[in-house]
């Protein structure tokens, strides 16, 4: 099996005034289908960093990223964004819901944007497969911090992209939502067969994923 | 060592780059303001240059309006009282004309002295830069002049000597000749008799004031300068006293200039207020008193906004003396006033700067709450109630507005209260506008004109305030271009020419009662080439209403062939005595009383306004009427005027006729030939002025519009993470900002275009709504939706390049 996420050598640097920051060092990793992998590290170790290079958010200073076998590292912005939202769904700490759209709308602007066939139904049924049916006209303001999550990995599934990335998905929940949250992707990863990566600092995520990768000073160490 | 909250405040707002900005800011305009006005002050005469400019070195001069003037060829002897004065004071007559000369240029008319080379008036006020000064008749000098120059009729063997420059105004023309040079200018009795060159003389007074004043007393009272109130006197004290008066007045008009740095620094201190609030904000979480902060900001803001602006003051005013001799050469050499340090001006900039520095920190203060309560994220609707109480006072203050405008009564400032109510009363209708238009975008479909109606209603209040003040700005402009334009184009019409093109008339009986010579009107026919017999139009001792004074035509063939051809009405109007007026007729009357005026009666005729075609447009004012089918009373008026006109002519000719008494100097009838208006017209200019305006207004609007996408920068950036691109965040941003300007520009040519309708309507002869060029609002509004696009599509790009650095 072909891994879909693939990223090589990965060195990034960044300039502040007089002090130069390695963000990335000689990172190199692999996702495969179905995989759930959990990116440890502190913070300002580089895992958001990571994440937004191989989202194609940013570029890395050398090395390159495939995604489902193209390479993003030689893409324009526009062709990196366009693969993004056919290819890669992403969870922010923050969750980066559209304020001004509801729950259900959240979800069917990428469904739209990628052309689906009913994007309203699918909407409601991502909504529902999360549990957050109840939720679909709902604003992210009027949502907890968990519901909002939840809905944000319904964006990020919706319209069957083959990875997530999840970047401290868990930084505003308590206990028990973070351990819902973790289940719940352990259970999507099997059942939609879609490649996880989760950056997060919380040791608990290293109990329901395949793999552990930690990374200190933008090196990444397998554990 | 013990720091004092006191002094570090104080070291920490000095090191500020708003406070360093300020400095900067305040003591460059107070340079550029001081050496402007100093420049533009050096301009102005003292009261001692006046009297030289005007007097020489006399003490007076009396000029006798209504005095005996001389034809060409006469002696210009002086009166005998001249030689019967005391001896203590000296009196040199002094004649002028306007004659007809021809120089390499062509035909011109020009002023010509005739005074001796030690003339009072001469000394101080005219150079001689070449040759000599003339001394014998016939001898000449000139300003500006070609060396040759004869006269436009008869003979004057002019010998030009040598060259002068007038002194205070060094592009004036004139012809300074040696006494006894008029009487050499031979014309025949027809030429004599048909130009308008007349010497006359004034009379330069010098010695002793009191004995001056006794003389020209006693002179004046045994009627040697004509009647009384005829002749004028110029005294020297009297001249400098008026021009202290008038430098006061200058000194007034000067005034705006000073507003300048109060405004300007009212705006920097504003901003320095704001940076200070954020400042204050975080020292006084740590323990800093507020009052301290603020007590450091007043005054070291207002010492350092004193001192930036007296050296700025100071060294705009050295720059000034420093740039006289520039100044001197760019004024063509004509002196400037004499030099002293501008202390008023230094003062008066310096409390201007003070004053808005002053101001500037009360409203930044009081402006900071409003401003850190809008840094905070949460949406901002417009409520209901806010929208119609913006309603009501929009509708009441449009009211007022048509109210103003309708009893303006002539009244300027009338007006443009009128017109600026009724585009405050459209800025006030902004909100509901947009409260009324953000729920149609926002439709139920997700997409990005969704999104920009949501975002629209998430925060109109935000948004329409940011509309109502753009539309205020673009509803000014707009106002002020309608009015200026409409009003310009009803002066160009008044302006044109009278007489159409291919037409030309000549006087033929002026209202003095001379009839011109047979050989002066074959002259004109002659050199002009008119075949044909002219038309006669005679003007009659009686006048129609508004309308002026009445015209006949001997038949209703010539009334055909000047006014085109006519409806049956009105030859039936014409053939029962009627008049015809070219124009409109307001009130709807069909008759009108013509009064007669050496009869003291009025009659009353038939009236009928016509159109006539551009070809026959004799705007002569007045009515036209039929001599043969006058009632009695208007018959004998007798004529007042007559004319003869020719039509007909080819380009060639009408210039030709336009020239035709400056180049044969015979000018004492009048010619009336087709005159085109030179130059650009001014609704072109007030065009060149609003695309000037655009080009001002359009990065300035870029810049702002590119501020508030970036404060949309987090949606930006949303979207941009979950996959979709700048080609979808494009339309959210277009169509916001489309939005937002279309509003504005909606609810900025709105009210000017009411407000030029009313005025037409009340002043048709002033407003003429019809020349508006509506095309160039229209085009400027595209032009601003224009170039918003583009300011969008740079500020998405901006947004798009934002690094991640944070995420680290």
């Amino acid at each position: 099996m072909l891994p879909i996420l693939r990223a090589h050598n990965l060195i990034l640097d960044y300039q502040l005034k007089s002090n130069s920051i390695h963000a990335l060092r000689d990172v190199t990793l692999t996702l495969d289908p179905g995989e759930m992998v959990c990116l440890f590290g502190a913070s300002g170790s580089g895992k958001s960093t990571l994440l937004n290079v191989l989202a194609g958010l940013d570029l890395p200073d050398s090395g390159s990223v495939q995604v489902c076998g193209k390479a993003i590292t030689d893409m324009s912005e526009d062709e990196r964004t366009a693969l993004r939202l056919n290819a890669i769904g992403m969870v922010f700490q923050d969750n980066n819901l559209i304020g001004q759209f509801t729950a259900r709308e959240n979800i069917e602007l990428i469904l739209r944007c990628q052309g689906a066939q009913s994007p309203k139904q699918t909407a409601v049924g991502l909504l529902d497969q999360l549990g957050v049916a109840d939720l679909a006209d709902r604003r992210p303001v009027d949502m907890s911090g968990g519901q909002r999550q939840r809905v944000g990995i319904a964006r990020a599934l919706a319209g069957d992209r083959p990875i997530v990335l999840c970047d401290e998905p868990t930084g505003a929940l308590d206990r028990t939502n973070s351990d819902a949250l973790f289940m719940l992707l352990r259970r999507l990863t099997y059942s939609t067969n879609v490649g996880v990566i989760i950056a997060t600092h919380d040791r608990v995520a290293e109990t329901y994923t395949d793999r552990v990768l930690e990374i200190t000073d933008g090196e990444l160490v397998a554990s | 060592m013990r720091i004092s909250p006191l002094s570090s405040v104080g070291s920490l707002l000095i090191r500020s780059r708003p406070f360093q900005g300020l400095l900067v800011s305040v003591a460059l305009l107070s340079g550029l303001v001081t050496t402007t006005s100093v420049c533009i002050a050096a301009l102005a005469w003292s009261p001692e240059q006046v009297a030289t400019e005007t007097l020489g070195t006399a003490e007076a001069r009396v000029s006798a309006g209504e005095g005996p003037s001389y034809a060409p060829g006469s002696e210009l002897r002086p009166p005998s009282w001249v030689g019967e004065l005391s001896e203590a004071v000296d009196v040199t007559p002094e004649w002028r004309a306007v004659v007809p000369l021809t120089t390499k240029e062509g035909p011109t008319e020009t002023l010509y002295y005739e005074q001796a080379s030690s003339s009072p008036s001469l000394i101080g006020t005219v150079d001689l830069i070449a040759g000599r000064w003339p001394q014998y008749p016939g001898e000449c000098v000139t300003m500006r002049q070609a060396r040759e120059v004869k006269p436009s009729i008869g003979q004057w063997p002019i010998v030009v000597v040598g060259e002068v420059r007038d002194v205070f105004h060094p592009f004036s023309e004139g012809l300074y000749c040696a006494p006894g040079t008029w009487q050499r200018w031979q014309l025949t009795s027809t030429e004599s008799e048909s130009t308008s060159a007349r010497a006359r003389a004034s009379f330069a007074f010098s010695g002793p004031f009191s004995l001056i004043a006794d003389n020209i007393n006693c002179l004046a009272s045994e009627g040697n300068f004509g009647p009384m109130g005829t002749f004028s006197v110029d005294w020297r004290d009297q001249v400098s006293s008026q021009r202290r008066l008038s430098s006061q007045k200058f000194l007034g008009d000067q005034a705006p200039l000073f507003a300048l740095p109060l405004c300007v620094t009212l705006v920097i201190t504003g901003r320095l207020a704001w940076w200070c609030g954020l400042v204050r904000r975080a020292l006084t979480r740590v323990g800093v008193p507020a009052t301290t902060m603020r007590r450091v900001v007043t005054a070291t803001t207002v010492f350092g906004t004193l001192m930036a602006s007296v050296a700025g003051s100071t060294a705009g005013a050295l720059v000034a003396f420093a740039a006289r001799p520039l100044e001197n050469a760019v004024n063509g050499g004509a002196p400037l006033s004499d030099w002293s340090f501008p202390l008023t001006k230094v003062v008066t900039i310096a409390f201007a700067c003070l004053a808005g520095a002053g101001f500037g920190l009360a409203l930044g203060d009081a402006a900071n709450g409003v401003r850190l309560g809008q840094c905070d994220p949460s949406p901002r609707p417009l409520s209901q109630i806010t929208q119609m109480t913006a309603a009501i006072l929009a509708i009441i203050m449009g009211g007022i507005g048509v109210w103003l405008l309708l009893t303006s009564h002539d009244r300027s400032w009338w007006m443009i209260g009128g017109a600026v109510a009724l585009v405050l009363a459209f800025a006030g209708l902004t909100p509901v506008i947009l409260g009324r238009l953000s729920p149609m975008l926002a439709s139920r479909t997700v997409s990005a004109r969704t999104l920009a109606g949501r975002i629209l209603v998430e925060n109109s209040r935000r948004w329409s305030a940011a509309t109502a003040v753009l539309s205020v700005a673009l509803g000014l402009v707009f106002t002020l271009f309608t009015m200026s334009a409409s009003s310009i184009a009803g002066q160009v019409a008044l302006e044109a020419s009278p007489i159409p093109a291919g037409s030309a008339r000549i006087e033929t009986l002026n209202p003095t009662g001379d009839r011109i010579p047979k050989s002066t009107a074959t002259q004109f026919e002659t050199d002009l080439e008119l075949r044909g017999a002219p038309l006669k139009l005679t003007e009659l001792d009686a006048v129609l209403g508004e309308w002026g004074v009445l015209q006949s035509f001997d038949s209703l063939h010539d009334a055909k062939q000047l006014l085109g051809d006519l409806s049956n009405d009105a030859i039936d109007t014409l053939q029962c005595g009627g008049a015809l007026v070219v124009g409109r007729l307001t009130d709807g009357h069909t008759h009108m009383n013509a009064w007669v005026a050496n009869r003291q009666a009025s009659v009353d005729i038939p009236i009928l306004a016509i159109r006539t075609s551009v070809a026959h447009r004799f705007a002569t004012g007045g009515g036209f009427v039929l001599a043969e089918a006058l009632p009695d009373i208007l018959k004998n008026t007798g004529s007042v005027r007559t004319w003869n006109v020719y039509q007909g002519l080819s380009v060639d000719q009408d210039i030709r006729a336009r020239a035709w008494p400056a180049a044969t100097g015979l000018s004492r009838f009048e010619v009336q030939a087709y005159r085109p208006i030179d130059g650009f017209s001014f609704p072109l200019w007030l065009a060149i002025s609003l695309c000037g305006f655009g080009l001002f207004l359009t990065p300035l609007l870029a810049l702002v519009l590119r501020h508030e996408v970036k404060s949309l920068g987090g949606i930006a950036s949303s979207l941009r993470s979950i996959g979709l691109g700048r080609s979808w965040i494009r339309p959210v941003f277009s169509t916001l900002s489309g939005a937002i300007v279309m509003t504005a520009v909606f609810s900025g040519i709105t009210p000017s275009v009411i407000t030029v309708i009313i005025l037409s309507a009340l002043y048709p002869g002033v407003f003429n709504v019809a020349t508006t060029p509506w095309w160039i609002l229209g085009g400027f509004g595209l032009g601003l939706f224009g170039s918003t696009q583009l300011a969008i599509i740079s500020a998405n790009r901006q947004v798009g390049k934002q690094k991640h650095i944070a995420t680290i």
